[in-house]
């Protein structure tokens, strides 16, 4: 009776994996049903496609942020702090693009180029504003607000460019 | 005028298969177990729908390394693309025309 009992109760359990996907698998599904799993599907990969945009404008604010004090802060104090912070975001960017490229390439790869040209930009910009620093009052201010238009705009196309790639 | 369900692919009427294609849509290559992971199949389930689909010339498989580490990475083709498109608008115009003809 005992045997009969346990002869009963065991079963084969399958695996979490084999279980936990939502839909049947008998080829029989609901047209609706097939379309949501596609979409899911798709969203989930998308939302894990890394956001070159946010990059850029990040780092629009980072100028904004970290070059106007040197009008008012000695260079050789603020100075180090800003090529901290650089080297971070640097960093950061870098491990961002890197890390999600170990599972996915994304359809549109990270566009180098854009990001080489708007740092050549950046540095003439800053070198203009150190040969001019002595002259102008607000040299760095000036330099920093246009240093970051580059970046905001850039921002901006490369999220139109991502929403378009988007839409169905 | 022809009932869209023959535009269906018979090969994607299986939700998975089409998850595969549908993910695979949205990038240039996903890693195989990225998308094992994505998609909550196990591997051998992602094995043989991914053979089924590499038969049929919807998806390219490529063999590569991540450092040391072996990696597989999975892409649509071009066929895949049309097959799945295709697919897809004749599943959308099926659940429209439900909703047109259901009363109410």
């Amino acid at each position: 009776m005992v045997a009969l009992t346990l002869g009963l109760t065991i079963y084969k359990v399958p695996s979490m994996k084999e279980t936990t996907f939502p839909y049947r698998s008998d080829g029989s599904e609901d047209p609706d049903v097939l379309l949501a799993a596609a979409d899911a599907a798709k969203g989930r990969i998308r939302s894990d496609t890394p956001k070159e945009w946010k990059v850029f404008v990040l780092w629009g604010i980072w100028v904004l942020v970290f070059v106007p004090p040197f009008d008012f802060v000695d260079g050789r104090i603020w100075g180090p702090i800003v090529w901290s912070a650089s080297l971070a975001g640097g960093v950061a960017t870098m491990a961002y693009f890197v890390l999600r490229a170990r599972r996915l390439h994304w359809a549109r790869q990270t566009t180098w180029r854009n990001w080489l040209a708007v740092f050549v930009v950046y540095v003439l910009i800053m070198v203009m504003a150190g040969v001019l620093q002595g002259h102008f009052r607000f040299a760095w201010t000036a330099a920093a607000v246009l240093a970051a238009i580059p970046f905001f705009v850039t921002g901006l196309v490369v999220r139109t460019r991502e929403e378009r790639d988007v839409a169905p | 005028m022809s009932h869209p369900r023959e535009a269906l692919d018979d090969l994607l009427q299986n939700s998975v298969r089409l998850s595969i294609m549908g993910a695979l849509s949205a990038a240039e290559e996903v890693e195989f177990a990225y998308l094992r992971d994505v998609l909550s199949v196990s591997d051998s389930v992602l094995s043989r729908q991914l053979s089924q689909l590499e038969d049929a010339g919807y998806v390219h498989i490529r063999k590569g390394y991540v450092g040391k580490r072996p990696r597989t990475w999975l892409a649509i083709t071009g066929l895949g693309q049309e097959v799945l498109a295709r697919h897809m608008h004749a599943l959308q115009e099926i659940v429209n025309f439900s909703a047109r003809s259901t009363p109410g």
